[in-house]
This record gives C-alpha cells, sequence and structure tokens, in this order.
C-alpha cells in the first residue's frame, strides 16, 4: 500500500500514515476526515459498499458513480467536492476532462477497461488545475496535446518573476498524483506536470507520445517522485527540462525510446537552469528505437542525458543498448552542465558508455564526477581519474564527439497500443485520499541496480 | 492619459488594418485562452495533416524592394511551385519549383545570355537553396516553413512574450480570430475550425513585411519539370552570375 492511502483504525477513524500526517495540519484540501462510525464503515469498505464519510466541516465525502449517477466524468467533476472520489466504471469515454476543484480523486475501476479516448480531436485526457487531485486505474489515449496534465500556470497575470512565480502566473499548484494510469499515443505528452509541484507519479505507463513519456518541467522546488513507471517508444522517456530540487525519478523502465532520461535547462521555459534531479535505480535499455516517434530537432540512440544540468545525481543505474552514448553529461544550448555526480551504475552494450561533453570554452571538469562505474569506454578516456568523486575543478582537454543525423520517426498515432497492465488491487472498492502535496520519503541507500 | 494625436495614430493603425483585410477591427488585446493557445499550438500541424493549399505570398525585403509569390505548396512533403512577381530585387525570376535541397528557377533575364554565347535555350536552372543569402529564397522557406510535424505546445505558447489575442475579425468572408504569437507572428485562423487563414510576420521596425495568405487548402502534388528541360546552374559557368546581376 502506498504511504499516502489512507487506512481505517478500529474505530473506523480514517488516518494517514508516516510522512503524509502533516497534510492535515498544512493542507486546508485534505482535511476531510472520517468520522468514527466505528465498524459499519469498516463493513461498508470491506464489503464494496463505497459510500461517504464526514470530514471536518460536517459536509459529506461522496462517490460519485460514472456511469451510474453520471452521464460523464465532466458532470461527476463538476458536482465533486473536495475530497470525493469520482468511481468510473468500464467504457470508453470521449471526454476533455478538466478538473478545477480541489483534492477530488478520479478512479477508474479497471485500468484497462475505463478508456478516456479522445479521437485524436480532443485536447487533453484529464486537464487538472486544483491542488491535491489524484488520478487512478485508468487508460488514457488519442488526445491531441497530453494524456493527464497537472498545470499550475493558470493565471495569466504576466508576472514572470522566476523568483515568486511559476509559469505565467503565481498559482502553483501544490500536490498531485497520478497511480495506475496507461497513457498512451497522445500528441504531446503522457503525464505532463507543469508549474506544479508535490507530486507522486507512480506504476503508469506511457507510450507513443511525440515529445515525451512522462515530463516535468519548470518547477521549483518540484518535490515529485516517480517510481515503479514503465516508459516506452516515445521520443523521450522522462523529460525534466527545467525541473528542480527534490525530482527523483526511481525505480523505473526506460526502454525502446530515442532518449531515455534527459533532466536539462532550457531557455524556453522559465526557472532555467535545471538543478538537482535524481535519477537512481533505473533500467535504462536500448533507446535507440527508429520506430518512434521523431521529436523536432531530436536526439537519437541516448540512455541519460543531463543536457545542461546541474547538481543531478546518476546513481546505480542499469545502462545498456545505446548506439549514441550511456551517460552524458553534455551542454545543451547555452547551459553547460556543472556539478552533476555519475556513480555507481551499470554500463554495457552502448556504442560509448560515459561522455562528459561541456561548453568548448570549458577545460575542465565543472565540478562534475564520475565515480565507481561499471563501464566499458569513455570520452574523455579514462573518465573516472579525469573527474573523480567527489567533484572539483579539475582541468580537462576538449572532446569531439558527433552523432549521425537522427532516423526518420513514425507518426505517434501509429505506434501500436500496449497490452493490458496491471490494475489497482480491489479498485472499487479500497479507500481513497486526496494527493498529498508532501511526496513520500526516498531511501537512496535501499536502491540497487536492477536486473535487466 | 493619451493625447489626441495618439488616439488619431490608433484610429489611423485601425483604419489600415481594416482595409487590409477586415470589416470590424477592434482594439481587443488580451492574454490567450487555453483554447486560443491550443489553436495556435495546431495550425502548422493542420497544414501538413491538410496536405497543402494554394497561397500568396507578399514580402516586403527592403525600401521599394517586394517579392510576390502566387503558387502552391506541399507541406507534407515540402514542396512548392510558385508564380513571381518582384520589384527591385530578383527581377529576372518569372517561376520556381523548390524543395528543402533545390530550387529551380525559370528566368527571362537568361534567354539573351544564352543566345549571345550561342549555346541553347535553358527553360530551368537547378540550383542549391541559398536561405542566408538570397531573399527569394528566404520567402520560399517561409512558405514551406509554415508546417510542422508535431503539435506545438499551448502551455509555453501562453507565456511566450508577446503572445495574445487581438480581435475577431473577417477576412475574405471568413470568420477569424486574429492571435499573436511571442512578438512578431500573427495567425489570422478560421474560428470554426482553426485552419490558417493569414499568416504576418513582423520586422524589427515593425513594419509587417511579410504577409501569407492561404487561398484553399488541398492534396497538392507537386511535379517539377521534365527532367530534359532542366540545367545544373554549374552547367551555365558564368552566365548564371551574369543574370543575376543584369
Amino acid at each position: 500500500m502506498p504511504p499516502d492511502i489512507v487506512k481505517f483504525d478500529a474505530e473506523g477513524e480514517k488516518f494517514l500514515r508516516s510522512g503524509v500526517t502533516s497534510l492535515l495540519r498544512d493542507s486546508a484540501v485534505l482535511r476531510h476526515r472520517c468520522r468514527p462510525i466505528g465498524v459499519a464503515l469498516i463493513v461498508a469498505v470491506l464489503a464494496g459498499g463505497l459510500t461517504s464519510c464526514g470530514n471536518d466541516e460536517n459536509d459529506q465525502v461522496s462517490v460519485r458513480r460514472v456511469p451510474q449517477q453520471y452521464a460523464t466524468i465532466q458532470a461527476a467533476v463538476d458536482e465533486a467536492r473536495p475530497g470525493d472520489l469520482v468511481l468510473i466504471s468500464p467504457g470508453e469515454y470521449h471526454e476533455a476532462v478538466v478538473v478545477e476543484t480541489d483534492g477530488i480523486v478520479l478512479r477508474g475501476t479497471d485500468r484497462n477497461l475505463v478508456v478516456l479516448d479522445g479521437e485524436d480531436r480532443l485536447p487533453n485526457g484529464v486537464a487538472v488545475t486544483a491542488d491535491g487531485v489524484a488520478v487512478e486505474n485508468l487508460t488514457v489515449r488519442r488526445y491531441q496535446q497530453n494524456g493527464v496534465l497537472f498545470n499550475g500556470s493558470t493565471e495569466a497575470d504576466g508576472s514572470r518573476d522566476p523568483d515568486t512565480a511559476y509559469g505565467s502566473g503565481g498559482n502553483t499548484l501544490d500536490g498531485y498524483r497520478v497511480s495506475w494510469v496507461t497513457a498512451h499515443n497522445n500528441g504531446l505528452y503522457g503525464v505532463y506536470a507543469f508549474a506544479s509541484r508535490g507530486g507522486l507519479i507512480e506504476r503508469v505507463y506511457v507510450s507513443g507520445h511525440p515529445d515525451s513519456g512522462i515530463y516535468v518541467g519548470q518547477c521549483k522546488p518540484c518535490d515529485v517522485v516517480v517510481r515503479d513507471s514503465v516508459a516506452e517508444y516515445n521520443a523521450i522517456g522522462y523529460y525534466g527540462t527545467n525541473a528542480s530540487g527534490g525530482v527523483y525519478v526511481i525505480d523505473s523502465v526506460f526502454a525502446h525510446n530515442r532518449l531515455g532520461m534527459t533532466p536539462n535547462s532550457q531557455q524556453a521555459e522559465l526557472l532555467a537552469p535545471q538543478v538537482e534531479t535524481v535519477i537512481a535505480g533505473n533500467l535504462v535499455v536500448d533507446n535507440a528505437e527508429a520506430a518512434t516517434p521523431a521529436i523536432a530537432n531530436g536526439f537519437f540512440g541516448g540512455g541519460i542525458a543531463i543536457g545542461g544540468g546541474t547538481a543531478n545525481t546518476v546513481l546505480r543505474n542499469r545502462v545498456s543498448g545505446h548506439s549514441s552514448y550511456g551517460i552524458g553529461v553534455v551542454r545543451l544550448g547555452i547551459y553547460t552542465p556543472e556539478r552533476n555526480t555519475i556513480e555507481g551504475n551499470v554500463l554495457e552494450d552502448n556504442s560509448l558508455d560515459l561522455l562528459y561533453l561541456p561548453d568548448p570554452s570549458i577545460d575542465h571538469s565543472a565540478a562534475n564526477c564520475f565515480a565507481g562505474n561499471t563501464f566499458t569506454t569513455s570520452l574523455p578516456e579514462a573518465i573516472e581519474a579525469l573527474l573523480p568523486c567527489p567533484g572539483s575543478r579539475t582541468p580537462v582537454a576538449a572532446v569531439v564527439w558527433g552523432q549521425p543525423p537522427p532516423p526518420a520517426g513514425i507518426d505517434y498515432r501509429d505506434v501500436p497500443a500496449p497490452s493490458a497492465r496491471p490494475s489497482m488491487p480491489d479498485a472499487a472498492t479500497a479507500p481513497w485520499t486526496s494527493a498529498s502535496p508532501i511526496p513520500p520519503a526516498v531511501d537512496l541507500a535501499s536502491i540497487r541496480v536492477p536486473e535487466r | 492619459m493619451r493625447s489626441t494625436r495618439q488616439w488619431a495614430a490608433i484610429t489611423l493603425c485601425a483604419l489600415a488594418l481594416a482595409a487590409c483585410g477586415g470589416d470590424a477591427a477592434e482594439p481587443t488585446e488580451r492574454t490567450l485562452t487555453s483554447e486560443e493557445s491550443a489553436m495556435l499550438a495546431n495550425v502548422l500541424f493542420q497544414n501538413v495533416e491538410r496536405g497543402g493549399a494554394s497561397f500568396q505570398l507578399a514580402v516586403q525585403v527592403g525600401d521599394g524592394a517586394t517579392i510576390n509569390l502566387q503558387g502552391e505548396v506541399d507541406w507534407s512533403e515540402h514542396r512548392g511551385h510558385a508564380q513571381v512577381s518582384t520589384r527591385n530585387v530578383e527581377q529576372g525570376v518569372r517561376e520556381v519549383f523548390w524543395s528543402d535541397d533545390a530550387v529551380l528557377e525559370a528566368r527571362d533575364d537568361l534567354a539573351p545570355l544564352l543566345e549571345q554565347a550561342g549555346r541553347p535555350a535553358v527553360p530551368w536552372v537547378v540550383r542549391d537553396p541559398e536561405p542566408v543569402g538570397r531573399q527569394l529564397d528566404q520567402a520560399l522557406a517561409l512558405v514551406t516553413g509554415l508546417a510542422a510535424e508535431q503539435r506545438d505546445n499551448p502551455l509555453l505558447i501562453e507565456q511566450e512574450p508577446g503572445s495574445a489575442f487581438l480581435r475577431n475579425d473577417t477576412l475574405r468572408r471568413v470568420e477569424v480570430v486574429v492571435l499573436r504569437y511571442g512578438e512578431r507572428a500573427v495567425y489570422w485562423l478560421a474560428a470554426d475550425d482553426g485552419r490558417l487563414v493569414r499568416f504576418e510576420s513582423d520586422n524589427a521596425s515593425q513594419t509587417r513585411p511579410v504577409v501569407f495568405d492561404v487561398l484553399e487548402f488541398d492534396e497538392i502534388t507537386i511535379d517539377g519539370p521534365p527532367v530534359d528541360q532542366i540545367t545544373d546552374v554549374a552547367d551555365l559557368g558564368d552566365l548564371y552570375t551574369a543574370a543575376l546581376t543584369t
């Protein structure tokens, strides 16, 4: 059970597991709390009889069923109050759902049979601009833009102060969760968190996106954990432009994309440069798949690319089968990488295992460091001796590296749909809770290099 | 408070815009809605989806120098064909075919030079594009460049400085919404389905030197002239350069 799923004690009092209790103190949107109605509620939950429970304001937190009570998901969402569960039964729903109410949980009863289908004409499957919203256990496909979007940049007030504002406005989205969701063949991203912080993206499967499967961008601090997820057959598996602070991408699989993972800095978004992402325990393999959609000005054949990022940690990943390089610490646009740590990774079957490629004007390590990796080839050669950890300013001669033009891609709509994925256990009856603005703690010491 | 002179200037600008394209131009600039930014995100992708179009392009490239094209563009294959009329620039070119890697010209100014040199007529000259050095080629690249294999990101469009809704308008009896993307690109999009009706771009002096009009969308296939009518520019020696300078 994930740590932010609610549990009930013997008296029927709902409580939250470690790390999330502070929400009750910190977050107004998450104040709903069941009254101690005892055994009756426990029996109701166990019997699949999710109905409602009280909150601090003496309102009722309700289960709103689609289509039994509401013909459309949007109708249920529009009626929902903070803390409510919108429970969706199997079917195809041709809707672009917009969620503007805090603390709602959208859940399908079957991940593979509850399908939001945009038919290549609707914008986003689920577009969230409210705090504390969770999306669980459903499939979202064929939208023109994104499968699931969390967007905190909704106040177009012209404010662009990166110290105080996220996006074009000051309205940052706090708290979001995506669990047991499949997103495929959408026109931009599968799961997209923009100008949002306090997130958990777990057990998602994303494929067939011409930009990236999972995108976290323009946030500082982001405070997001991406874990136990799979990204395949996208242009990029994980894309983290200007996603800084408290970003953990762990224990996931990035395979058969054009580029596996890339925390990076770009001028196209606010809050550059990107800093402080941890990439740990991931299986990053064979990201040199031509039968994928090609991102504009794209890259091909890379495992993990730190593109002009700062103070990132790439730790104990298995990286293999890449035609350009396994792990690259490289310049991107005007940004050159600094203070990144590449440690304890296992690299095999890559054309080049490790690469350090700063701006040509940089003749030193810029405190980037490589240590304890299992690898065969690097550029510069003997990279761990030249750029040891902890990082410091050591001289490094310029290297010459290039890659052939990327192969043509395929239309994102032509990427085969994925097979069925594991569904959330007991989705129709399991308790629910709003998304926490504080992601679960990550124990990096317990993360190991995954097996192939 | 605005002075009377300022109000007069604004009025004149509005009149000029109305004369250029619209029946009801109101100064209603505001930030984009998500629907409007999505229209901008889709428009160049839609051009590819629609295949191609017949078009007109008017470019002011300098003081008294203009290039006008009327033709067809295949956005999926990145090819075009146009009749060319110019003033004070590229005056020898009558007709062009082009792709990403070649420009074919029919030149009126080449025939007398060839005759003088005792060489047979050359209906078409093929050469590499020179998008940096030749303004004609910049215009051609702009036409085929109004296409994208991937949709743009509406969220980034919304926060791009300068992006704005300008007004609702009517152009060639089509209800349009006029949107600015960034500081210098203005799109006139059909209100009903978002298709491109007009594209304007600005230069640093904000004189709107580029106006591209879609006349009609269609599946366009562009076949060049017969191969036996095409001569490589390298085979003409100095005659081509001489034609450019006449």
